[in-house]
């Protein structure tokens, strides 16, 4: 279920808040938070409930066993190594099989048959998640949790069950046992609910209407100007869409009393692509840097083998997006960026001005995400191609043929939306009763917006949720 | 602020709840849905299978959306708004500037009330389907010398060349209108009614419909006369001694309704014309074909009068079967479209039979057989480019 359809917004969501409200006990809300949270799940694909149930019953098991065996080091490492491989069992198997199969097939020309399997909805999020939860445990950094209600409401949540923020069980152990749900959360979590689905419906759907076109286009049509434009709403669509659905999970959590961490900090006014990497999907970057780059000696290492972490972990993020070389190249790409800024282009970038900097971090940001979109390594060239007018020609006329011009409003208001701009205007707006007034009004009338643009059905897909 | 707080938290939840139960329990659902044209989605009961296999949760997704409370303000409202949009959009206002107003609707920033489709450009598939086509045409034609064979487009105004004047298009209507009629052999004699401005177009064409209106058929007709004239040479016109109009109700045609009747609507008029009495047989059963005399009567339901272009003249159908006792030994097979509608009596008065398939809607068709059959003296294709060029069933292989 998307949390931009009429389904979620007007049935589950006034059921789920009825129901929840009506209990007074805390047992009772996570039962019923995670039973709607199945539901939420399975509406989806139902049979793939099976899957989480599985994999939450092994950890759960696994969480139990590696603490009663604490005190035997071998054996609460076998476990803990135990639980590991259950996890990036069940994900390789189900999101990286036909990868290594295909890539099995073209290397040594063979044909063997692709698996008949379909991408669990989310399931590179909630792995991750309970991953997260196992390795803590066993560095003892978190209590295990005994009660399986409880651990089940951790990562079933249906607010960042599909889509994020990857949520650690340290940061919201204590919600889960003790919140206290108030009007004051409750107002701001729709606010910031609002505000999320506003940039998903109105903006980034809109925008994914000029990039998906252009993309599609012939390539050998594409010229200079359309390839901008193209780039330049893909990079608004992608970063709407994701952080309009962070912004809806963290108001859907706050409503029911959880707090989650930020996942996005406006990551284009960046300086660098070091700088990038703090703001775009923080709940990510610091996963692979807590539970990968720095268990592999992060930079405290030698020159060879920090290069050696840099690549493994920019090769795990790229893979962690999707089982196609575009990702892993995209992650590539980013490693490699990054580990110029760390040796010696961060500290020219550093003195350099402001705007250079930022048009470096944009400009790098924008080729990453055509490597991101594209279907293919020869998509990319000929994109990237394109972009930098090596291809000969211009192609404004085709973008009016493309029937999409008019949509240009929504790249404008995407661009400034990018900045703290508007984020200032609320905040000094929510700070006074009579400007809060007004504000508020004005999230109504977006929401208002929000649901014509649902019952339109217009163009509505989440990027996010395939990972 | 904690006021204002309980207040907000009260207000969303009370309009999340009222509006399901309200969608839910309490509305009496939409049939049909008229701007649409198709029956609406409804809530069914969830089963264990519906659920496993997700029938159920992509119709109650569907009804959803279907049974929304005040949905069709809800999407007249989103149509003003995006056409709003559309029209501050426009960066180099021209007469022929297209603003989209709809749904693939298009209307002009000057003239707001001619509605249209996104100008015909460059297509991949097209130009392979015109090739296919006029093969198909000459190779029938080529194998029947006997049988007359002739092909009417009407154009549509996304066909025309008045966009290039202003905005730089690349129109490629008369391009492949070129192709189209340089191809065909000199046997197939080829029509076109065409227009040499928008005011032209404007006398011919509903505002609200990509259809003729009836001038504009009956000018479509006499030209198609004309064709059969080159062979026959002694046909004359039908001929109309009256108009009828219903003046009260204000018609709105498949770009009206796509664009949320945003325009003003058009006034919907017939030509009364003197025909010998015919009957017709649809699909195998004889039957009244239009339903003209329903629609003056008004004792037709409020639905149809949404798709009054088609079901007044009478709807496309697989075969439908004209029969005039007048004993003129021409038989006559159109491959044919909506176009058709209002003029199929009139070019079935000139024949004995007159046998209207519409390829899309008859998969069983066999051309050879049913030339054999039926006693064919001549063959019409009378259809809009979509159909012509880029309608794989008006390809026969069974020739």
């Amino acid at each position: 279920m998307l949390f931009s359809s009429l389904t979620f917004l007007f049935a589950f969501l006034p059921c789920i808040i009825v129901v929840y409200f009506l209990c007074k006990n805390r047992t009772y809300r996570n039962v019923v938070l995670l039973l709607f949270s199945l539901g939420f799940y399975a509406w989806g694909e139902p049979i793939y409930i099976f899957l989480m149930l599985f994999s939450l019953i092994s950890n759960y098991l696994v969480a139990i066993l590696m603490d009663k065996k604490k005190d035997n080091v071998k054996l609460h490492k076998a476990i803990f190594i135990f639980g590991v491989m259950i996890n990036l069992g069940l994900l390789g198997y189900f999101k990286y099989s036909n990868f290594f199969i295909d890539n099995i097939n073209s290397v040594f020309n063979l044909s063997v048959e692709f698996l008949q399997i379909s991408l669990p909805i989310g399931i590179s999020f909630y792995t991750f998640q309970i991953l997260s939860y196992v390795i803590d445990v066993y560095n003892g950094k978190v209590k295990v949790q005994k009660s399986f209600l409880i651990l089940s409401t951790y990562v079933a949540l249906f607010p960042q069950l599909i889509a994020g923020p990857i949520v650690r069980y340290q940061t919201v152990e204590e919600d889960l046992l003790y919140r206290k749900e108030n009007f004051n959360d409750f107002a701001e979590g729709i606010r910031r609910f609002i505000l999320g689905l506003g940039k998903k419906i109105i903006i980034s759907n809109q925008v994914a209407l000029i990039a998906d076109t252009i993309f599609k286009t012939d390539m050998n049509e594409l010229g200079f100007s359309l390839a901008w434009v193209g780039v330049i709403s893909y990079t608004l669509q992608i970063y709407f869409d994701f952080s309009g659905y962070s912004d809806m999970a963290i108001g859907l959590g706050k409503m029911f009393g959880f707090r989650f961490l930020e996942n996005f900090n406006y990551p284009y006014i960046s300086t660098s692509i070091t700088d990038f990497w703090r703001r775009w999907h923080i709940s990510l970057s610091s996963w692979f840097k807590d539970y990968v780059y720095i268990p592999l000696g992060g930079n405290r290492v030698s020159n060879k083998r920090w290069l050696f972490n840099i690549f493994v972990v920019w090769f795990l993020t790229g893979m962690w997006h999707g089982a196609t070389w575009n990702f892993i190249i995209w992650g590539l790409y980013f490693g490699v960026i990054l580990a110029v800024e760390k040796m010696f282009l961060g500290k020219y970038l550093s003195k350099s001005p402001k705007f250079v900097q930022h048009f470096y971090a944009l400009l790098f940001i924008c080729i990453g995400w055509v490597i991101f979109r594209s279907e293919s390594v020869s998509q990319i060239l000929v994109y990237l191609k394109a972009m930098f007018g090596l291809n000969g020609f211009n192609s404004i006329k085709t973008f009016y043929n493309l029937s999409i011009a008019h949509l240009w409003p929504y790249i404008v208001i995407g661009c400034v939306a990018s900045t703290p701009i508007f984020k200032k205007m609320f905040d000094k707006m929510n700070s006074k009763l009579s400007t809060g007034i007004v504000f508020d009004i004005y999230l109504l009338i977006i929401f208002f917006i929000c649901v014509m643009f649902l019952v339109n059905n217009s163009f509505n897909p989440f990027i996010y949720w395939q990972f | 602020m904690k006021k204002r707080n309980i207040f907000i938290s009260l207000l969303f939840t009370l309009i999340l709840c009222f509006v399901f139960v309200y969608v839910i329990f309490l509305k009496t659902p939409n049939e049909k849905l008229s701007m649409e044209g198709r029956v609406a989605n409804k809530f069914i009961a969830p089963t264990i299978y519906n659920i496993k296999d997700g029938s159920f949760q992509s119709s109650f997704e569907n009804a959803m959306t279907d049974q929304f409370m005040k949905r069709e303000v809800f999407l007249k409202i989103y149509y003003r708004y995006d056409y709003f949009l559309n029209r501050i959009s426009v960066i180099d206002k021209g007469e022929y500037s297209l603003v989209k107003i709809g749904d693939n609707v298009y209307t002009f920033d000057a003239a707001k009330d001619y509605l249209l489709e996104f100008p015909l450009f460059k297509r991949n598939d097209m130009e392979e389907g015109i090739v296919n086509i006029t093969n198909n045409i000459n190779d029938i034609s080529n194998k029947y010398p006997d049988i007359n064979m002739y092909v009417y487009k009407p154009l549509r105004l996304n066909e025309a060349d008045i966009f290039d004047e202003d905005n730089d298009f690349s129109a490629y209507g008369p391009v492949y209108e070129d192709l189209f009629k340089s191809s065909l052999n000199e046997d197939v004699q080829y029509g076109t009614n065409g227009f040499v401005s928008l005011e032209d177009y404007k006398a011919k064409y509903y505002m609200t419909d990509p259809h003729w209106n009836n001038v504009g058929a009956d000018e479509g007709y006499r030209q198609i006369v004309d064709m059969f004239n080159v062979n026959y040479g002694n046909i004359e016109y039908a001929t109309y001694d009256s108009e009828y109009c219903f003046d009260e109700f204000e018609y709105y045609g498949q770009y009206g309704r796509g664009s949320a009747y945003q325009t003003k609507g058009d006034t919907f008029c017939d030509y009364n014309y003197q025909l010998e009495d015919y009957t017709t047989i649809v699909n195998g059963e004889q039957k009244q074909y239009d339903a003209k005399d329903q629609f003056k009567n008004n004792t037709i339901d409020s639905y149809s009068w949404n798709f009054m272009y088609s079901i007044y003249h009478g709807n496309d159908e697989a075969e439908i079967i004209f029969e005039f006792d007048q004993n003129t030994n021409r038989n006559l097979l159109v491959f044919t479209d909506s176009y058709a509608g209002p003029i199929k009596n009139l070019l079935a008065s000139h024949f004995d039979k007159t046998y209207y398939i519409d390829p899309r809607i008859n998969p069983d068709f066999v051309l050879s057989d049913y030339l054999e059959q039926n006693e064919i003296t001549d063959i019409l294709y009378l259809g809009f480019f979509g159909s012509l060029y880029s309608t794989p069933e008006y390809v026969f292989s069974d020739y």
